[in-house]
């Protein structure tokens, strides 16, 4: 574990990124670095430009302008696959997982490891989240819940240093939640880093040592979640004034 | 009684040639949302390729895929990374306009340089009788070859690494990038497995049919239909789709003749668009 007051090197770097849909400025010159091995929430309300900074980040759509850099490579205009294999990895608000495979082929898909190899990490994952029993069950067989950890075991698979979890705990029931929790603090000890967005206020405080909130597209506060809890910038943006 | 088991028998040994065609064009649907309208084309070129070697280096036809096949693999190769890699995100007419284009143009190319004479691979003959039913050796041998080639593609498909990414790419190719799959070399991948399952279905089909510069529009109408039978994208459906197209076509060249049989795979085109539009295994459109 790092000491907290030495500075550290960001593993993820998001400078000055700014992109636009025809008139509309989504992510308006938004930078921030996450420092390694840590558990960051990305929060604001719905339009903030969440979803499309994750679109950014990892490779989906590319920025009008800035850069992002995963630890000090820049891969502003690299294609998703590429930012994947160089160790970032995503979930997605609604699932999206391959309704037409099994649980345990949903997994060996993305995976870029030897045959043998990929079904035993396959494997390892599905006991990791708990999915062992339902590793051969089509993934669309799969309950709401199931799939969103089926998702998360995605992610595992090619074993990324920093994960996005877009809306992780929307439509999912309690012990589902505290399971997820549990695996992200589990995965956080062993040096992975998080970058999480999710409507889940209270969860999400509790999770994340740090918070970010953006407001229409630009960065509106950026600290710890009970300085953030108590920022009357913030409490606007969520509820108006 | 005994008939109409012949029958059924011929429609299924021709139906396992069909699947092999079909087989690749579903497969490029299903990864690539491309209707390649010079799948026949592609056919063609098989059967040329078999016709040259048996007759020139008088080369077992069947012993002759160990040939065609890879250099089949590698035309389907370049022909996704030269040009239909240019219109996999394009609207669909765009691919219809680019396929047909090509398709034209090895049509052409091949009239060019084999000439519109009809040629014909003397490879077997004669007839197995288990029974009182007589099996053609053509089409048996046709048929098994068929099978095991489609039955190679499946295994491929559902237990490889490299299979279970194409299908990801079919289900999801967003998902898919973002998961880090290769999408541009599965594409390839999977055009290359098409295309030489298609020139596959041409050597098989030069010894049961003659060969000429457009023989592959005939096979690639029911090709069309067996993928609308299975539902288009769909392997195992095509496979199902291919075995009752023939079936149809058998029963009916029997009852009718064959020019009707002709009409009633298009009947039947259009029966299971209006009734099943999604076709045995496709899924149906949200």
């Amino acid at each position: 574990m790092m000491e907290p007051d030495q500075p550290v090197d960001p593993i993820l770097s998001v400078d000055r990124v700014t992109r636009r849909f025809g008139g509309v400025i989504a992510v308006n010159s938004v930078s921030f670095g996450i420092a390694p091995g840590t558990v960051t929430g990305l929060i604001g309300p719905n339009g903030s430009g969440k979803s499309t900074l994750f679109r950014l980040i990892s490779g989906e759509i590319p920025t009008n302008t800035g850069e992002i850099r995963l630890r000090g490579t820049a891969i502003t205009h690299k294609p998703a696959s590429v930012i994947n294999r160089l160790g970032l990895s995503r979930t997605f608000q609604l699932s999206r997982l391959y309704p037409q495979m099994t649980a345990i082929e949903n997994l060996v898909a993305v995976t870029r490891a030897p045959a043998r190899e990929a079904s035993a990490r396959a494997n390892d994952s599905l006991a990791f989240v708990g999915l062992s029993p339902v590793a051969d069950e089509f993934a669309a067989n799969l309950s709401y819940g199931q799939q969103k950890l089926l998702e998360f075991a995605r992610v595992l698979m090619n074993d990324p240093d920093v994960i996005l979890l877009d809306e992780p705990f929307a439509g999912v029931n309690p012990v589902m939640e505290e399971r997820l929790c549990t695996h992200i603090h589990a995965l956080r000890e062993r040096g992975k880093t998080f970058l999480i967005t999710d409507h889940e206020i209270k969860l999400i405080m509790a999770l994340c040592s740090r918070l970010i909130v953006l407001d229409h597209g630009e960065l509106l506060a950026d600290g710890d979640p009970a300085v953030i809890r108590a920022d009357p910038r913030v409490i606007d943006a969520y509820f108006g004034t | 009684m005994v008939t109409l088991v012949q029958v059924v028998v011929s429609g299924l040994l021709l139906g396992g040639v069909y699947a092999l065609l079909a087989g690749g064009l579903t497969l490029i649907f299903g990864v690539m949302r491309v209707i390649n309208l010079a799948h026949g084309e592609f056919l063609m070129l098989g059967a040329y390729a078999s016709f040259f070697l048996f007759v020139r280096l008088g080369l077992n036809p069947i012993l002759s895929l160990l040939i065609s096949m890879p250099l089949m693999f590698g035309v389907g190769w370049i022909a996704q990374r030269l040009l239909i890699s240019r219109v996999v995100r394009a609207p669909l007419l765009t691919s219809l306009l680019l396929t047909y284009g090509v398709s034209l143009a090895l049509t052409g190319g091949a009239q060019a340089t084999f000439t519109n004479d009809f040629r014909s691979v003397p490879f077997l003959s004669g007839a197995l009788n288990i029974g009182e039913v007589a099996f053609s050796v053509p089409r048996l041998v046709a048929c098994v070859t068929a099978l095991v080639l489609t039955g190679a593609a499946q295994f491929f498909l559902a237990r490889t690494r490299w299979g279970k990414a194409l299908r990801a790419t079919a289900q999801s190719a967003d998902v898919a990038l973002a998961c880090g799959i290769d999408i541009d070399r599965a594409r390839m991948i999977a055009f290359g497995i098409a295309t030489a399952l298609a020139g596959a279905a041409g050597t098989l089909t030069s010894f049961l049919y003659t060969v000429y510069p457009e023989m592959g529009k005939t096979f690639m109408l029911k090709a069309f239909a067996v993928i609308v039978l299975g539902g288009m994208g769909s392997f195992p459906g095509a496979f199902l789709g291919a075995l009752v197209l023939g079936v149809i076509e058998s029963t009916a060249s029997y009852v009718t003749t064959t020019q009707i049989a002709e009409a009633v795979i298009y009947i039947t085109l259009l029966a299971m668009l209006l009734l099943r539009p999604q076709g045995f295994f496709g899924l149906k459109e949200a």
